[in-house]
């Protein structure tokens, strides 16, 4: 559990402004070509249009990430949070907090406990780790999600691999040699973003040996590489980086994408099921290998995960408390934010292509999130326990 | 690759990013000083400020902080026999004696000293290496984890000799510590109470605070005296260094020993100081006055925890897997510079691993002068008497208590462990070995479960595994065997019991 | 029996108590996670019984039981030894002015000052880690340490200084208190 705060509260921002004031110093001298100067400008045309009425004037906003600093969910929120400052009306300084612990239980109770809510200050970035207990119903928790109003919604790619030396080099292979093989997968604890996984592995019958314990995605892609693992997932942010060098080696072959959900299908992913890796989702490759589209409460349970854990993997909460006017221009200032030209094509670059919901889609994708009926939840958690040693929580 | 080391070399001398690296290297130097924080507090005063810098820039801000940690941090440990942090456990055990004997500006300047000379074998080890470490992590699959882990724990074997029992048993005991919170192959809570402090465990800080400050806080007030026993101290910081140079091949030895096990991801990065301790007390002629206060027990681990900061940057940029808060955090403070940690930085961005080699280098440079400067008067703190000094140090250490996750319970747990740490010392209970465990437990656990559920049994055989099978065996019973060669014991008398902790 | 050979054997029973303790709670874990804490509670608890009995078989047969681990820096250090070797004459009463002195007093010290830092901790909790900061300090070295007026006061008001620098600086957060509504710093 490690708790940093790092608010770029007004009164230390002279220690900023020193640093700045320094870099600037060295810059026109023509000795540097830091990124000091442009901030700086920056920075001036920020302060020339405040709108003083505006429900955030002259007010911190903190970004509550429930994880340590680092973390994807983390780098994300700091990504947007200088383009926050710039959009939500009255700009507010928006500072990122982590608040980390327990797979985000932590972060999440002590906003839902040691937060004025009616003051809408403080939101909550939660991705599916966080959320997912909840859906578990870990004891623990204190937060309760339907509390809560989505602003923000982020969206996930995951794509599934195997060792190109089990001798399956692509979508089409795997859909023959899939079942006669014995697969070995990674996974941390099985109430995490792995149950998903499990779930499909076990959907398409594939004999597996899911060994717990591994520290995240990245030991796991290690033991992978290894040759200790033969099928692997990743999520998308860390593919560009850490898979594609895998792929281009010829040791890891992309099989399939989990897929983006919707209503009550499994669409397409913007960038596996795009050039170059032309994937094919779950549910083509689950009718190529049993020969009829997949059904039942495993598929409903399946769905509803990809909801959860990837398609609307990271929210932007505030509680329902919340003023509706600070509601109102915070969404304001988030869909500013995906419009501006800057912040797309760093977004696109940091963050990939997926989709950013913002005003009048989120509230349908985070009802949908939280919709989980009280059978695909039992179902799910009646399939940890009895796979995976999952230890009953009900 | 000398090209472009030279081209980099440029890049990390230009005027501005001297100034962001002086800038990193002043918070670091701050955040070791103090006790209880660490290279993860730094980088969380850091992190925000990084993100729109140019990467050389932001490496440099970045990296100055997290290279000179482990100087600085030699400060609390050789004056107050508190580790200063993560990195700098094992330094107490002879620094702190010999500050108690007066020498406290010798132990500093070796320290110092070394921890530089350690910090460039480790940048020039990084620079070397990154091209090869690929095959090298490779082969270090979860059965190699476990016996790395084994092998820092049988450094108690080192540590608790005379007191094999209360030492086996404090080690237990701090495994069991180490096991509060979430288990790592299950979503199972272990000893937590319901308690939401302890779902993460007991942070590190809290338990090197508790078990070893406030101990000796109340023992020194209770025994009314300074923590130096002589009035005057001896030795200069240049003794310290002559020191170092007499001692250079052991200083060499465990740079490397140090940058090894830094690029062992996962386990090596927690126990570098104390597996450079028991090494250096198993390999040196006359090993008598360890732990008494000789100096060599201070140069081995000192050499090889700053040398180890740049062998955990390997895996850190190689497979983007951290091996400590600080390198998780660094990796974070790389994607807001737009660097994506992964194999491409070799093949792409060779430019900038090559920024944090010279970085590395340069920033402990600037930190071992620092604290060298500063040495000749902190190491006064040592002559104050103990009622005037404890008041102080007692609000320091609490607050730097509290900062380890901002919660009551780091107070609480402060007290309590420290309540156990004070009965422990006076019972002749050795405090290291808990500390040992407590933080092995974690992946003792975590790679056993690994190896069994992947290779059953089989993994006993990999030839990996019985090489450091064998290492284990030889460091604790290479000492008996040492031992009875050299004699019979003699019976522990009074002038024998000396300060061992 | 001396305090220190009483601390020892009620500190290793106790020790023997958790461990049986964390190994019957560990019987209600998950299987994966019950493993470990049952194998090292069964090893503490069982070498942890032998511990205590050879501690005792040694204070019988030779009237000393901590061996030579005993830390020099520990208040309470070698009371044990210095009395075992009192007795059988190879210490010289003469000689001893180096040794430690009673441990009963030191004992006696030792309990204050835990007294001492729990009373710091509850004036953290009641008024705040700032203020009880600077009043422990105060209080401290007026009445333990006797010193005189200047020390305490320019040592406290340095310490609060530095305390809200390092706030505003690097982060540093102080511990929420009963009377922050009241204080409010």
């Amino acid at each position: 559990m490690m708790r940093t705060y790092s608010f770029p509260r007004r009164h230390r921002r002279w220690f900023l402004g020193v640093l700045c004031a320094a870099s600037l110093a060295l810059t026109a001298c023509g000795t540097g070509d830091g990124g000091g100067d442009d901030e700086a400008a920056e920075a001036d045309g920020e302060q020339s249009q405040v709108d003083e009425s505006a429900f955030y004037y002259d007010k911190e906003l903190e970004i509550i990430v429930p994880f340590e600093a680092g973390g994807g969910t983390d780098s994300e929120a700091r990504f947007m949070a200088p383009f926050l400052q710039e959009h939500i009306p009255g700009s507010p300084t928006v500072g990122v907090v982590n608040i980390s612990g327990a797979a985000g239980t932590i972060g999440n109770n002590q906003f839902a406990l040691e937060r004025e809510h009616t003051e809408a200050t403080s939101v909550l970035y939660s991705s599916a780790s966080s959320f997912l207990p909840w859906i578990f119903e870990e004891p623990a928790l204190e937060l309760n999600y339907d509390d809560l109003v989505g602003n923000f919604v982020s969206q996930v790619g995951g794509i599934v691999y195997v060792r190109c030396d089990t001798g399956i080099d692509g979508p089409e292979a795997f859909v023959e040699q899939a079942q006669d093989m014995q697969w070995v997968a990674g996974e941390q604890t099985p109430d995490s973003l792995g149950a998903h996984l499990l779930l499909a592995y076990d959907m398409l019958g594939l004999e597996h040996n899911a060994v717990m314990g591994f520290e995240g995605r990245g030991p796991a892609r290690v033991a992978f590489e290894q040759g200790e693992l033969n099928i692997n997932w990743d999520t998308s942010p860390s593919v560009p980086s850490d898979v594609d060098p895998l792929i281009e080696d010829g040791v890891a072959c992309p099989v399939f994408t989990i897929g983006q959900a919707s209503e009550d299908t499994l669409e397409a992913d913007a960038m596996f099921s795009e050039e170059p890796y032309n994937l094919p989702t779950f549910a083509e490759i689950y009718e190529q290998i049993h020969g009829e589209p997949p059904s039942g409460p495993e598929w409903d349970a399946y769905l509803a995960l990809t909801r959860a854990g990837w398609t609307n993997q990271k929210v932007m909460w505030l509680h329902k408390d919340a003023p509706p006017e600070a509601v109102e221009q915070l969404r304001a200032g988030f869909e500013a934010m995906t419009e501006d030209p800057e912040f797309q094509s760093q977004a696109e670059e940091l963050l990939g292509p997926h989709p950013k919901l913002v005003g009048d889609d989120v509230d349908p994708a985070v009802d949908g999130l939280r919709d989980f009926p009280e059978d695909i939840r039992n179902w799910i958690m009646d399939f940890l326990v009895e796979n995976y040693d999952h230890p009953d929580p009900r | 690759m000398f090209e472009s080391g030279y081209e980099a070399l440029l890049v990390a001398l230009d005027p501005l990013r001297l100034l962001w690296l002086a800038l990193g290297v002043l918070v670091g130097l701050c955040v070791g000083l103090l006790p209880g924080l660490g290279g993860t507090v730094g980088m969380a005063i850091l992190l925000p400020f990084v993100f729109g810098m140019d990467p050389y820039s932001g490496i440099a801000l970045l990296i100055g902080m997290a290279a000179v940690v482990h100087t600085a941090d030699t400060f609390p440990s050789v004056l107050l026999g508190v580790p200063g942090s993560s990195g700098s456990q094992a330094t107490i055990m002879d620094g702190y004696p010999l500050a108690q004997k007066g020498d406290a500006a010798r132990a500093l300047g070796a320290a110092f000293f070394v921890s530089m000379v350690g910090g460039i074998i480790g940048a020039a080890s990084l620079f070397a290496l990154i091209g090869l470490a690929r095959p090298l992590i490779l082969a270090l699959g979860p059965p190699e984890l476990f016996m790395c882990a084994i092998l820092g724990l049988s450094m108690v074997g080192v540590l608790a000799r005379g007191a094999a029992a209360a030492g086996v048993l404090a080690t237990l005991l701090g495994v069991m510590v180490g096991l509060i919170g979430l288990a790592p192959q299950v979503g199972q809570y272990r000893y937590t109470f319901e308690e939401p402090y302890l779902f993460d465990g007991i942070p590190i800080a809290v338990m090197a605070l508790g078990l070893f400050a406030l101990p000796e806080m109340v023992d020194l007030v209770a025994a009314d005296r300074s923590i130096s026993r002589v009035s005057k101290l001896a030795g200069s910081r240049l003794t310290g260094i002559r020191d170092a140079i007499r001692n250079r091949w052991l200083v060499v030895r465990t740079s490397v020993l140090g940058t090894a096990m830094g690029i062992i991801p996962g386990v090596g990065g927690s126990v570098v100081d104390w597996i450079a301790y028991g090494v250096t007390r198993q390999t040196v002629k006359d090993n008598s006055q360890f732990g008494k206060g000789d100096i060599r027990g201070v140069i081995g681990p000192e050499s090889a925890n700053n040398a180890k900061e740049a062998g955990a940057l390997v895996p850190t940029l190689l497979f983007g897997i951290p091996g400590s808060g600080t390198t998780a955090m660094l990796l974070g403070g790389l994607v807001l510079l737009g660097v994506q940690a992964g194999p491409a930085m070799v093949r792409d961005r060779l430019d900038v691993t090559l920024a944090i080699v010279w970085s590395l280098a340069l920033a402990n440079i600037l930190g071992t002068a620092a604290c060298f400067l500063l040495a000749g008067y902190v190491a006064k703190l040592s002559l104050i008497p103990a009622k005037k000094l404890v008041p102080f140090l007692l609000v320091i250490m609490t607050v730097a208590a509290y900062q380890a996750t901002r919660h009551w319970g780091d107070i609480l747990a402060f007290l309590a462990v420290g309540l156990v740490g004070w009965v422990m010392k006076q019972v002749g209970w050795p405090r290291a070995p808990m500390l040992i465990g407590y933080v092995l437990a974690p992946s003792a656990e975590r790679y056993l479960h690994l190896s069994m559920s992947l290779h059953g049994f089989d993994w006993l055989l990999r030839p990996l595994v019985i090489v450091l099978g064998l290492l284990v065996l030889v460091i604790v019973f290479g000492s008996q065997i040492f031992r009875l060669r050299r004699g019979k014991g003699r019976r522990p008398g009074l002038g024998d019991m000396a300060g061992r902790m | 029996m001396p305090l220190q050979t009483k601390m020892r054997l009620s500190f290793g029973t106790l020790i023997v108590l958790v461990f049986a303790w964390t190994g019957w709670q560990a019987l209600d874990f998950a299987e994966l996670a019950r493993y470990m804490p049952v194998t090292m509670s069964a090893l503490g608890v069982t070498i942890g019984i032998v511990m205590v009995l050879t501690d005792a078989f040694n204070w019988k047969r030779r009237r000393l039981t901590t061996g030579d681990d005993v830390s020099e820096t520990a208040a309470l250090y070698g009371a044990e030894e210095r009395e075992a070797a009192l007795r059988d004459g190879s210490l010289d009463p003469e000689a001893a002015d180096d040794a430690p002195e009673d441990p009963r007093k030191v004992a006696r010290r030792s309990i204050m000052m835990f007294g001492w830092i729990v009373g710091y901790v509850l004036a953290i909790w009641v008024l705040g880690i700032l203020v009880a900061s600077a009043l422990f300090l105060v209080v401290f070295l007026l009445v333990v340490a006797r010193s005189g007026w200047l020390l305490p006061v320019i040592g406290a008001a340095l310490t609060v200084t530095g305390m809200l620098v390092l706030s505003e600086l690097i982060n540093i957060e102080w511990p929420p208190y009963l009377l922050e509504g009241v204080i409010g710093i």
